[in-house]
C-alpha cells in the first residue's frame, strides 16, 4: 500500500530573542490509508509544531526555518504540503485534511452561532448553497452525538461543555470529508468518561470513513488504546517509531523504555518504586549534534556525546535512534 | 506501608461546603447555593495516603481546603488528631497549621516569584518563629530541606523561574515539609508534570512518607497514578462519595456503578488490555453543582438507574469490612 503521507526529514526553527530554538529535527515518517499514527512526547518535544507545519500553519516570517518535505497523495495527485502556495494550503486545511485542537473555544469563533461556524466551511469548499449546507450542519452534528441538532445550530460555543464543543470541531473536521485527520492533544482537557466519548467517537469515525488519523498527545495510556503505529519524539526529534504492540512490548530506546516505566501499572505493588528518569529535558538552543537523550540517559558512553545516532530498522518495521538500540531489542528475545 | 491498625489521624465527618452565589436580578432574593461538599465521611490513618478522585468540579479540592480549613466548613467535623478543627478560632487554627500542609498542582503560581527560593522555602518556619531570618540555624534547616528533596542547596539564591516545572514542584514539597507536618494535602501535584518528572515527584513523596510516617490526601484525575500511590480511595462525584475502600478492593472490585464506570474509561498503557476491554462509556455530562439530581445523583447517568434512584437519596453504608457505597443496587 502507497502512503497517503509521506514526510521527509521536517525541520523547523524559529528565531528568538532568546536565540534559534530548533523545535523540530528531521522528522521522517508515513502515513497509510486508514492508520492511526500517534505522535508522543513530554511537553515541548515538537509534536504541535510537526503538524502545524503539515497544515500550513507556521508563520511565514523571516527568522522561520522549514525545510523538508510532507508528500500528500490524494490518489489523484502528489503535492508537497510545504511548499504549497498560502491559497492553495487553505484549500487543504479543512478539506482533504481536517484538525482537532486541544482547545475547541479558542479554536472556535465566540460571535458565530455553531452552525454558522460549520456551514461556512463547507459552502466554501463544496460550493453549496445556505438551504443544502445548512442540512448538512445538522447531518454532521447527529453524526457526532449532538442531541437536538436541529436547534443546537442556533447556539453559541460558550453554551456548550467542553466535551460538546470538541464534538462541533470534529464535526467541522469531518464536514469536507477529509482523508487525513490531524487531532492534536483532542481530550487532554476533558475528564475521563468524556474524554472515552470522544476517544470512541474518533475511533467509529475513521472506521466509518476510512481516515488516516494523526493522534498527539502526550498521554501513553489513551495511546494504547487507539495507536496502529507510534512515534515518539523527544527534543525536536523521533526517537522511536514501531507498530503499537511491538513498540510497548519491546520499547528499545533508552526514553521510550524511562517513559513507559515512568507510568504505574494497574498491578503494581505500591511499594515499589517507579522508574524515573534523573534531570529534564534539553533546551533546545542547538541543533543537535549528539544524541539528544544523552545527559539523561543511563546507558550512555562516549559516542553519545560526540555524534547523532540516526534511526536503524530494527525489524518488524521497528525503528529507534540509539547507538546500542540493536542491542536492547535483542535483550527481549 | 499502613495497615488498618494505623492509628487514625484525621476524621472528617458529614463535611458540608457550600458556597453562595449572588441572586442575580432584583426580585431574586433568594441565594443560590452551590453544594461543593454536601456530606461526606472518611479518615485518614496516619502513615497512609488517601487518594480522592472524581471528574472536575466533583468538590476534591474544597474537601481539601475544607479539612486544612483554608475554607471553614459549613457543617460536620474534622478532628485532626481528635482536636476539633472546626470550632478552632484564627489564632488556633493557625498553631496547627504546622501540622497540615499543601501542595498545589502549579507550584509557579503559588511560589512568589520575587523571592530566592531559599526565602520562600524558610518563610514558614520565620513565620511561625521557629527560627530567625538570617540565623545558622534557618540556612541549615533550609540546606537540609533542599536535600531532602533532591535540589542542590547552591541554588538556594535562585528565583523560581529559574527551575524546571518538576524542581518547582520540589521546592513546593520542600516549603509544605519546613514544619514537619504530619498531614499533607497534594492537590493534583503531579498533573501538570511530564511523566518523567511525575515519576519523580511521586518517588520523592513515597520516600519522605516512609521516612517521616507523613499522611497524605492525594487528589489527582489520574486513576493509574491514585491506584499506584493510595492505599485506600474514595471516589466523588458531585459533592458526595460515592464509594471508599482499600484500592485493591475499589480497582479490582468496584461495587458503585459510578466506580465501574469510571475505572472502565480510564485507559492504561497497555494496547492488548486497551484493545479488548469492554468500556462503560457513560451518556451525558456531569451535572451543575448548583442544581444536583434529586434522590441518588449520578441517577442521569446511571446505566442501571431505576425508579428509587432519582426519589430517595442512598444511604452511605458500610457493605463489607472498610468498603462503602452510596447506591440503591448494591
Ligand atoms: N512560534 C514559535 N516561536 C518560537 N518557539 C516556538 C514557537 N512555536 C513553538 N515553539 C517552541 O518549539 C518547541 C516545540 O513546541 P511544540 O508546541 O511543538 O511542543 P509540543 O510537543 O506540542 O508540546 P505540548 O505537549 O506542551 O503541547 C517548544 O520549545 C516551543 O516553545
Ligand atoms: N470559592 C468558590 N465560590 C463558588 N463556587 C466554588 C468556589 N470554589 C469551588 N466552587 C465550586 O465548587 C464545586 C467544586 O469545586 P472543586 O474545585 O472542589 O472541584 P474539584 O473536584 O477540585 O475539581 P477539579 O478537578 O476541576 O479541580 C465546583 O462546582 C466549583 O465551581
Ligand atoms: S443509586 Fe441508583 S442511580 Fe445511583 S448509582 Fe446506584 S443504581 Fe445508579
Ligand atoms: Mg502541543
Ligand atoms: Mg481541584
Amino acid at each position: 500500500m502507497e502512503p497517503l503521507l509521506t514526510v521527509k526529514d521536517l525541520s523547523v526553527s524559529f528565531n528568538t530573542t532568546d536565540g534559534t530554538v530548533y523545535a523540530v529535527n528531521n522528522i521522517s515518517f508515513d502515513l497509510y490509508p486508514g492508520e492511526t499514527l500517534a505522535l508522543v512526547g513530554e511537553s515541548g518535544c515538537g509534536k504541535s509544531v510537526t503538524t502545524m507545519s503539515l497544515l500550513g500553519l507556521i508563520p511565514k516570517i523571516s527568522g522561520n526555518n522549514m525545510s523538508g518535505t510532507a508528500v500528500f497523495n490524494d490518489g489523484v495527485s502528489k503535492k508537497d504540503l510545504l511548499k504549497m502556495s498560502e491559497e492553495g494550503i487553505r484549500k487543504v486545511r479543512g478539506g482533504q485534511i481536517g484538525f482537532v485542537f486541544q482547545d475547541p473555544l479558542n479554536s472556535l469563533n465566540p460571535v458565530m452561532t455553531i452552525g454558522q461556524q460549520i456551514a461556512e466551511p463547507l459552502m466554501e469548499h463544496l460550493k453549496i448553497d445556505k438551504n443544502e449546507a445548512e442540512r448538512r450542519t445538522i447531518e454532521l452534528l447527529e453524526r457526532v452525538h449532538i442531541p437536538d441538532a436541529a436547534d443546537r445550530i442556533r447556539i453559541y460555543p460558550h453554551e456548550l461543555s467542553g466535551g460538546m464543543r470538541q464534538r462541533v470541531m470534529i464535526a467541522i473536521a469531518i464536514s469536507c470529508s477529509p482523508k487525513i485527520l490531524i487531532a492534536d492533544e483532542p481530550t487532554t482537557a476533558l475528564d475521563v468518561t468524556i474524554q472515552a466519548q470522544i476517544v470512541d467517537l474518533i475511533e467509529n469515525l475513521s472506521k466509518e470513513l476510512n481516515l488516516s488519523v494523526i493522534w498527539i498527545t502526550h498521554d501513553l495510556s489513551v495511546v494504547a488504546g487507539l495507536a496502529d503505529r507510534v512515534l515518539v519524539m523527544y527534543a525536536g526529534t523521533g526517537i522511536e517509531i514501531a507498530q503499537v504492540d511491538e513498540l510497548y512490548d519491546y520499547p528499545s530506546h533508552p526514553y521510550t523504555r524511562g517513559l513507559l516505566g515512568a507510568l504505574p501499572n494497574p498491578d503494581m505493588e505500591s511499594s515499589k518504586r517507579l522508574i524515573s528518569i534523573p534531570g529534564s529535558p534539553p533546551d533546545i538552543y542547538t541543533a543537535p549534534y549528539s544524541c539528544v537523550f544523552a545527559s539523561r540517559c543511563k546507558f550512555a558512553f562516549d559516542l553519545c556525546h560526540k555524534e547523532l545516532p540516526k534511526l536503524v530498522e530494527l525489524g518488524n518495521n521497528h525503528q529507534a535512534a540509539c547507538f546500542i538500540a540493536e542491542q536492547l531489542r535483542s535483550e527481549y528475545v | 506501608m499502613s495497615n488498618e491498625n494505623n492509628k487514625t489521624l484525621i476524621e472528617v465527618q458529614d463535611l458540608k461546603v457550600h458556597f453562595y452565589l449572588k441572586a442575580s436580578g432584583f426580585f431574586n432574593r433568594k441565594r443560590q447555593a452551590v453544594k461543593a461538599v454536601d456530606g461526606v465521611t472518611f479518615d485518614v490513618r496516619e502513615n497512609e495516603t488517601f487518594g480522592l478522585v472524581g471528574e472536575s468540579g466533583c468538590g476534591k479540592s474544597t474537601t481539601g481546603r475544607g479539612i486544612l480549613q483554608l475554607i471553614r466548613p459549613t457543617a460536620g467535623s474534622v478532628r485532626f488528631e481528635n482536636i476539633e478543627l472546626t470550632k478552632l478560632g484564627k489564632e488556633a487554627i493557625r498553631c496547627m497549621r504546622p501540622k497540615m500542609q499543601m501542595i498545589f498542582q502549579d507550584s509557579y503560581d503559588s511560589l512568589n516569584p520575587r523571592h530566592p527560593i531559599g526565602r520562600i522555602i524558610s518563610d514558614p518556619l520565620v513565620i511561625h518563629g521557629i527560627a530567625r531570618r538570617g540565623s545558622a540555624e534557618l540556612k541549615e534547616r533550609v540546606s537540609e530541606l533542599m536535600n531532602m528533596v533532591c535540589l542542590n542547596p547552591g541554588y538556594v539564591n535562585r528565583f523560581p523561574h529559574e527551575f524546571s516545572g518538576g524542581q518547582r514542584q520540589r521546592i513546593g514539597v520542600a516549603r509544605a515539609l519546613a514544619l514537619n507536618p504530619k498531614f499533607i494535602v497534594c492537590d493534583e501535584s503531579i498533573s501538570a508534570l511530564d511523566v518523567s518528572i511525575q515519576a519523580q515527584i511521586v518517588n520523592l513523596l513515597q520516600e519522605l512518607q516512609e521516612q517521616f510516617g507523613l499522611s497524605y490526601l492525594f487528589i489527582a484525575h489520574d486513576l493509574n497514578m491514585v491506584r499506584f500511590i493510595s492505599n485506600r480511595v474514595a471516589v466523588m462525584y458531585i459533592g458526595k462519595i460515592m464509594e471508599m475502600a482499600d484500592r485493591q478492593t475499589l480497582f479490582k472490585s468496584p461495587l458503585h456503578p459510578y466506580t465501574k464506570s469510571l475505572i472502565s474509561a480510564a485507559p492504561t498503557p497497555n494496547p492488548k488490555f486497551e484493545r479488548n476491554r469492554q468500556r462503560i462509556i457513560l451518556s451525558g455530562e456531569v451535572p451543575s453543582a448548583t442544581n444536583p439530581p434529586k434522590g441518588c445523583v449520578f441517577n442521569t447517568r446511571c446505566p442501571i438507574a431505576f425508579e428509587r434512584c432519582s426519589q430517595e437519596i442512598p444511604e452511605y453504608r458500610e457493605v463489607a469490612p472498610q468498603h462503602f457505597v452510596a447506591c440503591h443496587a448494591v
